[in-house]
């Protein structure tokens, strides 16, 4: 099944000014249950485009469906439900809410949802421990490591059940021990929840572990297939 | 949750909110402070008019209240028939003679007003007799008659205890007379007008000189019971009067003292307004930089899914536990400080001159009403609920992808 289906879509930054083609015109779809790497040099539109999958920006030309529905066509705060509901952010760094314990955090979402408190705490501890941190539940964001802020953030991204992740560059921040365990514990869960997860990376050694890589040049797919064949 | 949050993240910058909290603090409880300075200041200001002068509610002949001549008289028996019907509501009365008249020495002329009053009553419904620092509060009847004068027109005058003082005045007939009192008390309260303008007389001596028959007064001073509404009492016993008798509180004899209390109303709430406006300014331009600060955060929360009501409240809160937090330290301090203050009183010694000329005491207590408390906190809290405006607007306002690109 189709998660997400891309038609055309172009985002043009300052189109009066000077005219930037971050995205131009991809058509592309990602499957439930996809582990898929978008590559590719630094500007090519890898962000640009997680972004307009994600109903952060909006595209200026094309359309995207997500689970059937065209989401060009949400409000504002239509697309904020949408998200909530629906999909799972990790960023590059500052993932956290510095004032709130690991466990806070994953429980954020969830709490947001109206979710019981008894569902939340285990549906939290459960992430946690899968994610190789409980033992980190009480600790502030600053109390832990880059490594394991970013295991809390993937927590986090999966506590609502969403039907994909986003994760724009989740392991550039961190040395290679780090980006190793992330991924491995990323992909462990993507085959345990059966969570999409698309992320973007520059590091070779990330795109290996992806089950698809996209490679972009341009604001174009220039390249997609299997991390071997590409 | 979204409260939680609001509060830990007021906290993130401690110094930061201290400032803010701490000048709240000291904005709030210096006005209430001011405030509570200044009724005591007015409380004690009217409470000694009343006590050395007005009494509550004076009656006098109706004509005598618009002419202020001395022949518009009434009789004291008529008056206590009429008054039997209020026996409850009053608890003291006292009898007077009034008139305006020169107060003469060798050395000088001063234009007074004379009460004549009964030595016995008098003092149970105002306190001249408490401030006597010379002398006495009237003597034993003698050859010649007696009067008490302040230390201040002593000094005009250059008299001195025992010495004569001639009073000239126009009597019931319109004659002008003139009589020799001798100086049997000098007295001096805590202003300098009233005392610069007032003497007293013993009635039965004043009403020969103005040739009133015994029984005959100008003016009754009455004190009510502590629980009687001063207002209401003098409507009701208004109707139980003759048609030529009037009943006047305090309020009505002297406008100016009510005024007055108003105008320092409107002092405490300008004060008041200062120190919101520059909280406004201050907390606006603290959660300005607070939003500018957290523009990534902000944009990571919006991502996950918080909608703009949930970023709004998120920031108010935060705007509102930061103004009310000072308010509430201040409200306390200041309560702790106007209760030991209301106790003990301030002594404002260097300047006990100029606070007695104009009628004021140089030992304040201050005091406040529990309501004012109540009332600034609401504002405060308002305060903060419209300073939340323009971060919140910001917040909200800031698109996501930059704010996460940044
Ligand atoms: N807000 C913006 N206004 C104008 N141009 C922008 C804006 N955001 C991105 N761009 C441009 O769009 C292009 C694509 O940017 P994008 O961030 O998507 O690239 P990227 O592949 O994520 O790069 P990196 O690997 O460095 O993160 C770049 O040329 C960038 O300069
Ligand atoms: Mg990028």
């Amino acid at each position: 099944m189709e998660v997400i289906i891309t038609k055309d879509l172009e985002k043009i930054y300052n189109p009066d000014t000077v005219p930037v083609h971050a995205v131009n015109g991809i058509s592309t779809s990602f499957e439930a249950g996809e582990f898929t790497a978008i590559v590719g040099p630094s500007g090519c539109g890898k962000t640009t485009f997680l972004n307009l999958i994600g109903g952060l920006e909006a595209p200026t030309q094309g359309d995207i469906s997500i689970l059937g529905d065209s989401i060009s066509t949400k409000k504002k705060s239509e697309m904020t439900d949408f998200r909530l509901h629906n999909i799972g952010f990790v960023f590059q760094a500052y993932n956290l809410i510095p004032v709130m314990s690991a466990y806070e955090n994953v429980a954020f979402i969830m709490e947001l949802l109206n979710r019981p408190q008894a569902e939340i705490k285990d549906r939290v501890m459960e992430l946690l421990d899968a994610m190789g941190v409980g033992d980190k539940a009480h600790q502030r964001p600053h109390q832990l490591s880059g490594g394991q802020q970013q295991r809390v953030a993937v927590a986090r991204a999966l506590a609502s059940k969403p039907k994909f992740i986003l994760a724009d560059e989740p392991t550039a921040n961190l040395d290679s021990h780090a980006t190793e365990t992330l991924l491995d514990l990323m992909l462990k869960m993507n085959e345990k929840e059966g969570t999409t997860i698309i992320f973007s990376t520059h590091d070779i050694r990330v795109m290996n572990k992806a089950r698809r890589l996209v490679k972009m040049d341009d604001g174009k797919i220039v390249e997609n297939g299997k991390p071997d064949t590409a | 949750m979204i409260a939680k949050l609001a509060w830990r993240n007021v906290w993130r910058n401690k110094v930061r909110s201290l400032v803010v909290i701490i000048a709240t603090t000291l904005g709030i409880s210096g006005a209430l402070f001011i405030a509570a300075l200044i009724s005591g200041m007015m409380d004690k200001w009217v409470q000694n008019q009343i006590e050395t002068e007005l009494s509550d509610i004076q009656i006098h002949q109706e004509d005598f209240v618009i002419e202020e001549d001395q022949k518009f008289f009434f009789e004291k028996e008529d008056l206590e028939r009429q008054l039997t019907a209020f026996a409850n509501e009053i608890k003291e009365k006292a009898y007077r003679i009034k008139a305006e008249g020169l107060a003469m020495s060798a050395h000088n002329t001063y234009q007074v007003i004379l009460l004549g009053v009964d030595p016995d009553q008098e003092p149970k419904v105002t306190n001249i007799s408490n401030y006597i620092r010379e002398g006495a509060y009237f003597k034993e009847p003698g050859r010649i008659k007696q009067i008490l004068i302040s230390q201040k027109l002593a000094d005009e005058l250059k008299v001195r205890m025992n010495s004569k003082v001639v009073i000239n005045l126009s009597d019931i007939e319109g004659e002008i007379v003139g009589e020799a009192f001798k100086v049997v008390g000098i007295f001096k309260t805590s202003s300098g007008i009233f005392d610069e303008s007032h003497v007293f007389v013993k009635n039965d001596e004043f009403a020969k000189v103005l040739k009133m028959k015994p029984g005959q007064y100008h003016e009754l001073a009455i004190r009510t019971g502590e629980e009687v509404e001063v207002e209401a009492f003098q409507t009701e016993l208004q109707q139980g009067l003759d048609a030529d008798l009037m009943a006047e509180s305090w309020i009505q004899m002297s406008p100016a003292l009510k005024m007055t209390e108003g105008y320092m109303d409107t002092f405490n709430w300008i004060l008041l307004s200062v120190v919101l406006t520059a909280l406004i300014f201050g907390i606006i331009n603290t959660m300005l930089m607070v939003v500018l600060e957290r523009t990534r955060e902000i944009g990571m929360l919006r991502s996950l899914g918080l909608n703009d009501r949930k970023v709004g409240l998120m920031f108010i809160l935060e705007t509102i536990y930061l103004s009310i937090t000072g308010a509430i330290v201040g409200n306390i301090l200041s309560f702790f400080l106007i209760n030991y203050f209301g106790n003990k009183g301030i002594h404002f010694e260097s300047w006990e001159e100029g606070f007695e000329a104009y009628g004021l005491q140089a030992v304040i207590y201050p005091i406040l009403e529990l309501n004012f408390y109540v009332l600034v906190t609401l504002l405060v809290f308002f305060t903060g609920l419209l300073a939340s405006y323009f971060p919140v607007r910001k917040a909200i306002r800031l698109d996501i992808s930059t704010a996460i690109r940044n």
